[in-house]
């Protein structure tokens, strides 16, 4: 697929051109993930204020830096082909592409490419306002290394769900509505709304407060825990919770990282399987209208 | 007025009808939004198994200010979404051209163009969480709790409704002002939890006077939930009596929309369209 790698360069300077063009949105952009980081920033202070600091092993300090990368990490691997790929595929533009001496598939990894490279430039007033913000422990050599790999394997994940995401307009007809599912979906399940090693301490530890009284303890934690599970069962938290947590130390012993970075690599293998044999059944969909 | 009602009424049957026609968009908009409540809410649940109170407030009074913020801003969704098109595109791309060449008023046309039937989800958890912890709280349901409450529904609805119209008539002299909606609009996230945790003077007083969301959610409930000094404390400003709270708020939110209509004014007399 990469074998003539020159072909994609083109696209990569071509999307740092878009992003540039299109500032005032990445502006907005970086606007609105300052108004969401401000919001998580006093909740959670006044949270584990009202604690005492902690909430089990977490320090405040630890969790402000989560949330604080998990924004970062976000827009570093966050992926914009789904729409291309979707809106190529409505109006028949597909057509084109196929015809072209480069595959679709490498053409949107090379506009990707692009646009992070965009973002990047745009991450950094950004790092500037949470280096500030945010209490920044040191860490280690090997938990760079670690948060690097898992990082790359986000991106590669976050790729390919986009890329699956911009084929199943193949079949549906508004695929505005399920991307607004899928962001809200990754929302809940991958982390972002609460860590899950938070979540699993929260569930796990002796309660002296009831939120809802009338729901018995069992149910209570059962209903936390299982979250925590059902959101384990998807790909969700690979593309968000883990390159966070192993830089913020929620994720330890070598054992817990182990396991993560495994289930990360699973993911995108599966992911990877399940975009070919997609691509390969949408194909033999596309007719061509004579344009 | 009737006028207006019976033409709301004949775009609404069309409306419904494509509803029905693409019921699993509908069903996918609605669901997708009430996971992004549910998700919300179960924070708030997790962390208060262990803690008693944040920022004051106790887990029904957290509900409260969420399910009141989630019922003004789902009903502003439902009715008013179509603004958004007309910041983002219609003056770009030269549509708008045709609400003046229809003869109804301008921006009664842009509501009833489209209802957005997503924001039932919206309006649907937060009512219930709402109506929960109402219930929880032990909080009185009279006539005039429910003069109140419609009050402050109405002057919440109208400061969405003056900040995102002045935010689009920004489009007549930019082209485009989406991205500027946006920012404005999602100012409005501080409103799901109270003022109080939002520990920096700035911060506060913009939520409470520049762009007001404030307005929306925390000061009704802090007015159902607290005295006079308290909110006074919480606010930062003498508020004399109870009574003068409502009054403030119907001033606040009147000069908003009456700021949005006179720049959509303004902005209107610049237009030229695009020839298409």
């Amino acid at each position: 697929m990469f074998a003539r790698l020159d072909r994609y360069l083109g696209f990569i300077p071509l999307n740092i051109q878009v992003m540039w063009t299109y500032r005032v949105r990445v502006l907005i952009f970086m606007i609105n993930d300052l108004v969401l980081l401000l919001i998580q920033y006093f909740l959670w202070s006044a949270v584990f204020g009202g604690n005492g600091g902690t909430l089990g092993t977490i320090s405040l300090g630890q969790y402000l830096s989560y949330v604080a990368l998990g924004m970062i990490f976000g827009r570093l691997t966050a992926c914009g082909i789904d729409g291309n790929v979707g809106g190529t595929i409505k109006d028949g533009a597909i057509a084109m592409h196929l015809v072209r001496p480069y595959s679709f598939f490498g053409e949107q990894v090379a506009q990707q490419v692009g646009f992070t490279v965009g973002n990047l430039l745009a991450l950094v007033p950004f790092v500037v306002i949470v280096a500030f913000l945010v209490p920044i422990a040191s860490v280690s050599l090997t938990t760079v290394a670690l948060t690097v790999l898992s990082l790359a394997l986000t991106y590669v994940l976050a790729l390919l769900v986009a890329f699956l995401l911009g084929l199943v307009a193949f079949w549906i007809t508004n695929y505005w509505g399920l991307f607004l599912f899928k962001d809200q979906a990754i929302a809940l399940f991958s982390g972002q709304v609460i860590a899950f090693n938070l979540l699993f301490q929260l569930a796990n530890a002796p309660s002296g407060n009831f939120p809802v009284p009338f729901l018995p303890e069992e149910l209570t934690k059962g209903l936390l825990t299982g979250l925590g599970y059902v959101a384990y069962a998807t790909p969700f938290p690979s593309l968000y919770y883990v390159p966070s947590a192993i830089a913020t130390g929620m994720l330890s012993t070598p054992t817990e990282i182990a396991w993560h970075l495994g289930m990360q690599a699973f993911w995108v293998l599966a992911m990877a399987l399940v975009v070919w044999l997609t691509w390969g059944r949408a194909l033999k969909r596309v007719t061509i209208q004579g344009g | 007025m009737r006028r207006f009602f019976s033409i709301y009424a004949a775009f609404l049957s069309q409306q419904v009808k494509a509803l029905v026609e693409y019921k699993l968009d509908f069903l996918i908009g609605v669901i997708a939004l009430s996971i992004q409540q549910i998700g919300s809410f179960l924070v708030l649940f997790a962390v208060f198994t262990q803690i008693k109170a944040v920022g004051g407030w106790s887990f029904d009074e957290m509900l409260l200010f969420y399910g009141w913020s989630q019922v003004v801003r789902g009903i502003d969704h439902i009715y008013n979404d179509n603004i958004w098109l007309v910041g983002w595109w219609r003056i770009r791309d030269g549509s708008f051209t045709h609400y003046l060449l229809r003869p109804i008023g301008i921006i009664q046309h842009i509501i009833m163009e489209r209802v957005q039937f997503d924001g039932f989800g919206e309006l649907l958890v937060g009512f219930l969480l709402f109506a929960y912890a109402w219930l929880r709280l032990g909080l009185a349901l009279g006539p005039a709790e429910l003069g109140m409450l419609l009050v402050f529904l109405v002057c919440g609805l109208a400061l969405y409704f003056g900040i995102k119209l002045a935010a689009a008539a920004v489009a007549f002299w930019t082209v485009s002002s989406g991205e500027l909606m946006q920012v404005a609009y999602e100012v409005n996230s501080f409103t799901k939890y109270p003022l109080d945790i939002y520990k920096n003077v700035w911060l506060k007083n913009f939520l409470l006077f520049v762009l007001p969301f404030a307005v929306v959610s925390y000061v009704p409930m802090a007015w159902f939930l607290r005295d006079t000094a308290a909110l006074s404390a919480a606010l930062g400003f003498d508020v004399v009596s109870k009574t003068w709270v409502p009054v403030g708020m119907a001033l606040l939110s009147a000069a908003f929309v009456g700021f949005g209509f006179v720049l959509f004014r303004i902005g209107l007399r610049r237009y030229t369209g695009t020839g298409t």
